[in-house]
């Protein structure tokens, strides 16, 4: 790691400081590397041991005593052990303000606010949604029951066909190859229709269901 | 090192070696000076530094060196009045801890 590298990732790992902590450190630790010289760069890039190791050194010298073991306290060093230990809490804190009660009432209000919008809107989705679900339903037994028809309509040209068998052979054998073709046709639409749904179905309603499961979910969740 | 040097030890030491220098010294000097007694990382001072910056002992000023800005530490007037704490605070418990290593039978 070059020191340009270290001090860079130094930097970074110095993110929760505040901009005036951290420019401090960072500029005592350029200065350490320029006062050193660069030919002792490589040398106390080693004895600093990892950008790591500084930041936590530097935020342990900020929050806390450096060695919680010892007698220094803000009001001086206090040394006899039976002396009444009143150290003041040194902890800074860094955490930005935040409240529960402040949060509740905000989450409120956004839902006092957004629900006579949310439901309406709500009902439309789900209604569009429906409608094409039930299209889709309907198409689908359309073709299911097409196919059938097709097919259905193949026999009764066959056995027409075959009533007319006697009469004039050519263009009966016309129709009842027809006929197959159309059995055939229709037959193979249906099953492949068939498998499809059957394939299709579960896994699509499952889906659907979980979609409109989902908001009540998240809801039960959160409380 | 067999003894563990506290957080008020290190700052008297520190202390004492900023005071030497009457128009204070910089951070890698202050370290090389402070290693001649102690032996510390490279990393452990700044904080020290820092802390007793905060509770005005050190006061830092910028000097220009070799076309760059250096900083320098010098110890406040607190700052003297906290090591001159500390050395009659050591010289109390140092020589106790002598006096019982190389006492005789009476204590």
């Amino acid at each position: 790691m070059t020191r340009t590298e270290f001090m860079n990732e130094l930097e970074l790992l110095l993110f929760d400081l505040s901009k005036n902590e951290r420019d401090e450190a960072l500029q005592y630790y350029n200065d350490y590397f320029d006062d050193a010289g660069k030919e002792n760069e490589a040398e106390i890039l080693k004895k600093l041991e990892s950008p790591q190791k500084v930041a936590q050194t530097i935020r342990s010298g900020l929050y806390d005593d450096m060695d919680a073991k010892s007698e220094y306290s803000e009001t001086g060093y206090h040394y006899t052990p039976f002396e009444d230990k009143n150290l003041p809490s040194r902890n800074v804190q860094k955490k930005p303000w935040t409240s529960k009660p402040l949060k509740l009432i905000l989450i409120l209000l956004i839902l006092v606010v957004g629900l006579p919008m949310l439901l309406p809107a709500a009902a439309t989705v789900s209604g569009i949604v429906l409608s094409i679900v039930i299209a889709l339903f309907v198409i689908l037994a359309l073709l299911l029951g097409g196919g059938f028809v097709v097919a259905g309509i193949g026999v009764v040209i066959f056995v027409f066909a075959c009533l007319l068998l006697p009469g004039s052979f050519i263009s009966s054998l016309g129709l009842l190859g027809s006929g197959l073709i159309l059995i055939a046709l229709g037959l193979s639409v249906s099953v492949l229709l068939w498998w499809c749904a059957l394939k299709l179905f579960p896994p699509a309603f499952r889906w659907l269901v979980e979609l409109i499961r989902k908001p009540f979910h998240r809801k039960e969740n959160r409380s | 090192m067999v003894f563990n040097t506290g957080a008020a030890l290190l700052d008297a030491i520190v202390l004492a070696v900023v005071s030497k220098s009457e128009e204070g010294t910089y951070g890698y000097k202050i370290t090389q000076d402070v290693r001649k007694t102690l032996d510390v990382s490279e990393s452990t001072l700044y904080p020290v530094l820092r802390r007793l910056q905060k509770d005005e002992c050190l006061e830092v000023y910028d000097k220009q060196f070799d076309g760059r800005n250096r900083r320098y530490y010098q110890v406040t007037l607190k700052g003297l009045a906290q090591l001159n704490f500390y050395k009659t605070e050591w010289k109390n418990y140092s020589c106790k801890i002598s006096d019982l290593f190389e006492g005789g039978d009476a204590l």
